[in-house]
């Protein structure tokens, strides 16, 4: 475990080779995922978009550990993932906070997960994250004493506190209001600009796709897959007025008819994806 | 999520609301206060119960078989303390209350533990569990008394047979009413079994028994109660019968009185408890 362990935390890019995921519920085969292949490089910012249903979560979970691919295989940082990955970070659609622990302890949960009790300097980087996501008047305050938006900033720092060279975000603004959303796209950025990792986002917004994104990969339901990539050459660093921009709008534009394609080819999307907004 | 939640405006929080309330405290602010409204309605309840209470009896409203005149419970309550009986009475009742209660707490939790581990046991043994539970446990009193004989142990197993459920289906509801986001947060970042009970399942739990343990504690106090009515030779259950054979109205409500204030000890030390696990539980 060791000897793999010092290559695992250069760990940054991602390969997806040939991988399809079908889940079984009772005689019925849900192909959620089908031969796929994608490369996501190192210190790179790719969105993953499409309709409810299409495996953009499986996928997810799947370059996370969390969930084994029926075939293929995915490799990060040039190994064959097989369990949770020590230099990724997840971060979930529910900020997923522990009601009993304070913000500050919410976001040292996975160092002490880890390495048992955190350091001074666990602290210290905590105290810089809380900053950075503009919660310092919050640390000691308990999750129910928070927005929605604060929440998530915690969740996010929480994500960020075992300084990951991989972010797999799923989702993590789907619930927020479009404000507090953009807020937080900005924030992510300047984050992702500050430390410099490989950034894997799900989402169900072209636009929020197309802010943040290099590359935005769309996706089709039935059986999941890929089916189109955009490169998204807007440059950086973005802000609020990249959104106004025409070159912004064409991409949206772009990324609209490009769903709506896959809509098309993947029939109706009725089933459900827990929580998945259209 | 709330709507007092305020994310454009978080400076806005308790501290700044309070100071624009003002400092001077007039007679009418005094009023204001809910807590200060709150004792003046306890005052008056129990003022004008007790004032009720003394004409009633003093004007012959009531049979004095039914209700003693304060006097007479005054009277009773002195003779209590002053001859000792109340404490070996209280001690006997406590002593079993508390036995049966910590059982029940050990044997609950060691329970929910057992069945977090395996699902098949669970399956099995709790419906069984739910069987006992719906069964009148007061009803059996006397046949837990003729099994374990007239000591201390059948009063016990009584007291902890009322108190066990709320706590077993509190922790087992708290251990495993965990959501999937929870669990791959852990498992994402590479967390042991041990380690989701520990910092997930255990926390989780707490929340739920809370609750629970006060409620257990009075249930506990009343399976003793009901075992000393049954057969006893001491405690407060066997004083308030031995009352009520002998027509002592004043000193059946002397002995409710000290039963009740030790109800509000019990709760006040399950409290205290409560105060304990929400430490342990960060």
């Amino acid at each position: 475990m060791s000897a793999s362990l010092a290559e695992r935390t250069r760990l940054g890019g991602v390969s997806v080779d040939g991988v399809s995921k079908v889940f079984r519920r009772k005689r019925l085969e849900i192909h959620a995922l089908s031969e796929t292949n994608v490369e996501f490089e190192r210190g790179e910012f790719v969105s993953l978009i499409g309709p409810s249903g299409c495996g953009k979560s499986t996928l997810l979970k799947l370059i996370a550990g969390l969930d084994t691919p029926t075939s293929g295989q995915i490799r990060a940082g040039g190994e064959v993932v097989s369990g949770t990955l020590p230099s990724a970070s997840v971060a979930f659609q529910k900020p997923t906070l522990l009601s009993w622990r304070n913000v500050t302890d919410n976001i040292l949960l996975p160092i002490e997960i880890r390495n048992g009790r955190p350091s001074k300097a666990d602290h210290a980087y905590a105290a810089e994250l809380i900053e950075m996501m503009g919660l310092q008047d919050f640390a000691s305050h308990y999750p129910r004493e928070l927005s929605g938006g604060m929440e998530q900033r915690a969740a996010i720092a929480r994500s960020l506190i075992t300084r990951p060279d991989l972010l797999l975000m799923d989702e993590p603004f789907g619930a927020l209001d479009e404000f507090t959303r953009e807020d937080l796209n900005e924030e992510l950025l300047r984050l992702w600009n500050a430390e410099p990792k490989t950034v894997i986002f799900v989402t169900h917004s072209i636009s929020e796709a197309v802010f943040l994104s290099d590359r935005i990969v769309v996706m089709s339901a039935r059986p999941g897959r890929i089916v189109d990539v955009i490169d998204v050459d807007l440059p950086r660093p973005r802000s609020a007025r990249t959104r106004t921009s025409p070159e912004f709008n064409e991409l949206v534009r772009r990324g609209r008819v490009s769903l709506e394609a896959a809509k098309a080819a993947g029939g109706p999307t009725h089933d459900a994806e827990a929580g998945g907004k259209p | 999520m709330s709507a007092t939640k305020t994310e454009l405006m978080p400076v806005l929080s308790g501290d700044d609301v309070r100071t624009t309330t003002g400092r001077e405290t007039t007679l009418r602010s005094v009023f204001a206060s809910t807590n200060v409204r709150a004792v003046l309605i306890v005052i008056a309840i129990f003022g004008g119960g007790f004032w009720l209470w003394n004409v009633s009896t003093e004007r012959g409203w009531v049979s004095p078989l039914l209700l003693a005149p304060p006097e007479a419970v005054g009277e009773a309550l002195g003779r209590m303390f002053s001859d000792g009986t109340i404490w070996t009475n209280l001690a006997a009742t406590a002593q079993i209350t508390i036995l049966g209660l910590t059982i029940a707490i050990v044997l609950a939790l060691l329970i929910s533990f057992l069945f977090v581990f395996s699902e098949s046991l669970r399956k099995a043994v709790y419906p069984m569990l739910i069987i006992i539970q719906t069964f009148p446990k007061v009803a059996i009193a006397p046949l837990i008394i003729a099994g374990f004989g007239y000591g201390t142990t059948p009063k016990v197993i009584l007291a902890a047979l009322m108190a066990f459920f709320p706590i077993l289906v509190n922790a087992l509801v708290g251990m495993t009413n965990i959501n999937n986001d929870q669990v791959n947060l852990f498992r994402s970042v590479g967390a042991s079994k041990w380690q989701v009970i520990r910092k997930l399942r255990i926390p989780n739990a707490i929340s739920y028994l809370l609750p629970a343990l006060n409620s257990a504690a009075v249930l506990a106090l009343i399976g003793t109660i009901v075992a000393e009515f049954v057969s006893a030779r001491e405690g407060m259950g066997f004083a308030i019968q031995a009352a009520v054979q002998t027509g002592s109205v004043g000193t059946t409500f002397a002995l409710l009185f000290v039963l009740g204030c030790f109800g509000v000890a019990i709760w006040l030390t399950m409290a205290g408890l409560n105060f304990l696990l929400r430490k342990y539980q960060r």
